[in-house]
């Protein structure tokens, strides 16, 4: 009995793996490929109703493309991305910073900032970002959304812009965190299956009958040679 | 432990495991704190109770062992 519940056990985590597994591979094949350029032309107005125009282009891509988590740009950790940022106005800014936040549970993962030391007030420019991941390479994977924004030198934005990257991990789950993840989900699984097993709590004893009086007990005496001696 | 508490235990835990997994192969966002958050609390409960039925059902369905004779 406990020998086939160990293998029910085992065997519903080897499925349950497998299921995850596929999904995986299923959601990565679904994913569009966007590596080709996506409306380099047209600039994009300021997603946050600033004064300033821009678009910014992910290895080539244009990030207004992968504005849903569903249609999130795929990419590698491992791999040096490029950013190019593209600014216009009507009137002269002074831009003097390009930043790149990745966001996870509402805070910044990473920043990633270029500066420029010097700027003067113009109407157009460019910022050219070479962003590697880092160690999240070695830590993460899944879809994440980033921030693009370009800023003043008092740090006041003009313009920012939210996209969501898919970053996948070699062999999909060569990460550390997804690794961990499924091995806490096996061993749950496993847990869960064999939680019938655990020992029922002891049951309370039942409490004592109340010890009868002794003239209740002599009055009910059953044995009728006391009850002749008394006479 | 009764088999109902540690069911309710794995489930909780599998049910944020389970979301924070979703998340890393793309089928969760979790770049909001609220709606994380949401999505942990809702994963917890929705796996608590389902682990919590599980755990009372195969405990129901379990015969412990007969002690041996050696034991008295």
């Amino acid at each position: 009995m406990g020998r086939r519940r160990d293998t029910r056990g085992a065997t519903a985590a080897l499925l349950f793996v497998l299921i995850l597994a596929l999904g995986s591979i299923l959601t990565g094949s679904a994913r569009p490929n966007l590596s080709h350029n996506a409306g380099l032309t047209a600039f994009i107005p300021a997603a946050s109703g600033g004064p300033i125009r821009a678009y910014v282009t992910w290895d080539g891509t244009n990030v207004t493309s992968a504005t849903t988590a569903s249609s999130a740009l795929s990419t590698n950790f491992a791999s040096t991305i490029t950013l190019v940022y593209h600014w216009s106005s009507t009137s002269n800014y002074n831009v003097s910073d390009a930043r790149l936040q990745m966001l996870y549970f509402g805070y910044a993962l990473s920043t990633r900032d270029v500066v420029d030391s010097n700027p003067q007030p113009t109407n157009n420019g460019t910022f050219t970002m070479a962003w590697q991941a880092g160690a999240l390479d070695y830590l993460l994977e899944g879809t994440f959304r980033l921030t693009v924004s370009l800023l003043t030198p008092t740090s006041t934005a003009l313009w920012n812009q939210d996209f969501y990257v898919h970053a996948s991990a070699p062999l999909k789950v060569l990460a550390a965190i997804p690794i961990i993840l499924v091995l806490i989900v096996v061993y749950e699984t496993y847990g869960l299956l064999t939680s019938g097993r655990e020992p029922a709590p002891p049951k309370e004893p039942r409490p004592a009958a109340p010890a009868p009086s002794t003239a209740d007990s002599k009055a009910k005496s059953p044995d009728p040679k006391v009850e002749e001696a008394e006479s | 432990m009764s088999a109902l508490t540690r069911g309710t235990g794995c489930g909780i835990v599998l049910g944020l495991a389970l979301v924070l997994l979703g998340q890393q192969f793309g089928f969760v966002d979790l770049s909001r704190l609220t709606a994380s958050i949401e999505y942990l609390v809702l994963g917890a409960i929705v796996m608590g109770v389902l682990g919590a039925i599980i755990g009372w059902r195969l405990g129901r369905g379990h015969r412990p062992p007969a002690p041996s004779k050696n034991a008295a």
